[in-house]
Order: C-alpha cells, then sequence, then structure tokens
C-alpha cells in the first residue's frame, strides 16, 4: 500500500486526506455554531436575499472540463441551472431547490 | 464528490427549513474538511478561523442555494475569506512563524519509505503542505481535503480550472518527492513516480 502510494497519486491523496482531516468535531465549536443558527433564524435573517456568490447551483460549469476557463464566481452567462429563476429567493424567501441529481464526473 | 455528499445536501435542506439539528448534521460533515483546509493555511488559529466562518455560514444560510457539493464549496469560500482577513491582520501584527523548525523535520536517512509514510501524522502532513508555495497548498487541500472537484475549487479561489488542475498536481508532486527524498532516493527526474524498492 505504502509503495503505491509513493508512485500513485491517488494513494498519496487518500493518505493526505486521512492525516489532515480530523474526524472527532469539538463539540463546543459546534454549540456555538448551531446557537448562532438559531439566532440567525429567529431573527429573520435566513430569509435574505441570494447573492451571486451563494449560488452553488451547476455553478461548477457541470464538470464538463473542456473550455470552462471562466473566470470563477462571477455570474457569466450560462452558469448554469434554471436562467429564469436567477438567484432570486422564492416568494417567500425560502430557497429554491438543488438540482435531484446530477452527474458530475470525477475530477 | 465525496461519499456524504447526499446525507450532507439534505442536512442543509433541513436546516434551511429551519431545522437546527439539519444544522448541527452540516456541520459535523463539514467542519473536518474545513478544518484541514484551514491549518493548512493558519496553522494554529484554525479552530478560530473556522468558528468565526461557521457564525457567517449560520447567519447566511438562507442565502445558499446548492445540493451537498455546492455547500463544501460555499462554507471553504467563507472559511477561505475568514482566512485571508486574519492573515492581513497578522501581517499589521506580526507574531512569530506559526511552523516550528522541528515540525519540519521529517525522517532522517535511516527511515525507510514505509515508514515515512506510515508516520503521516497530521503534524507532518501539515508540515509537508506548508513547505509548498501557497496556490499549490490551497489547490491540494480544497481538492483532497475539502473534497471539491477542480471546477468548485478553481470557483473559491478565483481562478481558472486549468490554474487550479496544475497547481494541485504541481502540489502533490512535490509532496511525493518530498517524501521520496527524504530516506535517500532520488526520485526520477519531474516527476514522483519513483517505483523502485528502497536500496
Amino acid at each position: 500500500m505504502n509503495d503505491e502510494a509513493r508512485g500513485d497519486p491517488v494513494a498519496l491523496e487518500l493518505l493526505l486526506a486521512d492525516a489532515m482531516r480530523e474526524e472527532a468535531v469539538d463539540t463546543e465549536g459546534q454549540r456555538r455554531a448551531v446557537a448562532a443558527f438559531r439566532a440567525a433564524r429567529d431573527a429573520g435573517r435566513h430569509r435574505a436575499r441570494t447573492r451571486d456568490r451563494d449560488d452553488w447551483r451547476e455553478a461548477r460549469g457541470n464538470g464538463n472540463g473542456a473550455g470552462d476557463e471562466r473566470p470563477a464566481g462571477h455570474g457569466a452567462p450560462g452558469r448554469g441551472g434554471d436562467p429564469g429563476r436567477g438567484t432570486d429567493p422564492g416568494p417567500d424567501g425560502t430557497p429554491a431547490p438543488a438540482p435531484s441529481s446530477r452527474e458530475r464526473p470525477r475530477p | 464528490m465525496q461519499p456524504y455528499d447526499g446525507e450532507l445536501g439534505d442536512a442543509v435542506a433541513r436546516a434551511q427549513r429551519g431545522d437546527e439539528t439539519g444544522f448541527a448534521d452540516a456541520y459535523r460533515l463539514v467542519q473536518p474538511g474545513l478544518l484541514g483546509y484551514l491549518r493548512g493555511i493558519v496553522g494554529d488559529d484554525a479552530e478560530d478561523v473556522a468558528s468565526d466562518a461557521w457564525l457567517e455560514i449560520a447567519r447566511d444560510l438562507g442565502r445558499f442555494k446548492g445540493d451537498g457539493a455546492g455547500f463544501r464549496g460555499w462554507t471553504a469560500t467563507i472559511a477561505r475569506h475568514r482566512a485571508l482577513d486574519h492573515l492581513r491582520r497578522l501581517r499589521v501584527r506580526p507574531r512569530p512563524a506559526v511552523l516550528e523548525p522541528d515540525v519540519l523535520e521529517l525522517p532522517g536517512p535511516h527511515d525507510t519509505h514505509d515508514q515515512a509514510l506510515e508516520a503521516l501524522s497530521t503534524e507532518r502532513a501539515l508540515a509537508l503542505v506548508r513547505t509548498l508555495p501557497r496556490d499549490q497548498a490551497e489547490a491540494v487541500l480544497l481538492r483532497v481535503v475539502v473534497g471539491l472537484d477542480g471546477p468548485s475549487a478553481a470557483r473559491v479561489l478565483g481562478k481558472s480550472p486549468g490554474a487550479v488542475r496544475t497547481a494541485s498536481h504541481r502540489g502533490l508532486r512535490g509532496l511525493a518527492r518530498r517524501l521520496t527524498v527524504r530516506d535517500g532516493t532520488d526520485p526520477a527526474p519531474g516527476g514522483p513516480r519513483t517505483r523502485g524498492e528502497p536500496t
């Protein structure tokens, strides 16, 4: 296995991911995050408008690779999803449903 | 694509309907990768920066649109902005370098390849990653540790997918070379794909 890791980039990636990801989650950090979530929700902040940078539907060029060299993060035409819907939230401020399924080739 | 992206998408959707358990689930699924990425940028301050990032994520959750994979990208972007803000503040009030020299000590000549690889602790992995130029380190961490695909990593970094692909390849090649060189085996010129047995 280690022999493979030395020569095989995928094995090296797995090794690195194992080493760098700490699976035990700090419960205090989680508690603070959830408290912030609750406060924002109760203050109505979750009805805020979606900005371009918040829209990650199909935002990655759908991974088809070729020709996907446009600058990232800008609302370029063809950034995917449903052009008619744009980035506006629904009438009640709830998020539009994410695509139910999508094939994305592995990188 | 991460194995948990379906579960993550579900957790995010529940959170966006107001369910705090959904938000807690999303936190548990995202935080390990996010923290690993931040350690590569800000070292020991990663937990503080992650904490700041989560406050913003919690506040802006209603703005997000996308699935589980998209949520990884969105949260990584927020975390990156918080990390860069943090680094800017450190430049105003400099502190000692995050990495101590002994952390950078890698296996000596007596170590075999196998020992070097088996001993790839979090600390050493971090030290290795931080020897890379930052663009390479970030590309590798976003791809490998956060689990983003190429176009998502490119969007987080504000670069073209091609540039990120190149940076990621170079970063991984550099890491493989460092692991190999340290036990006295010369890698083949231009790449890590040295498969020879230790001599």
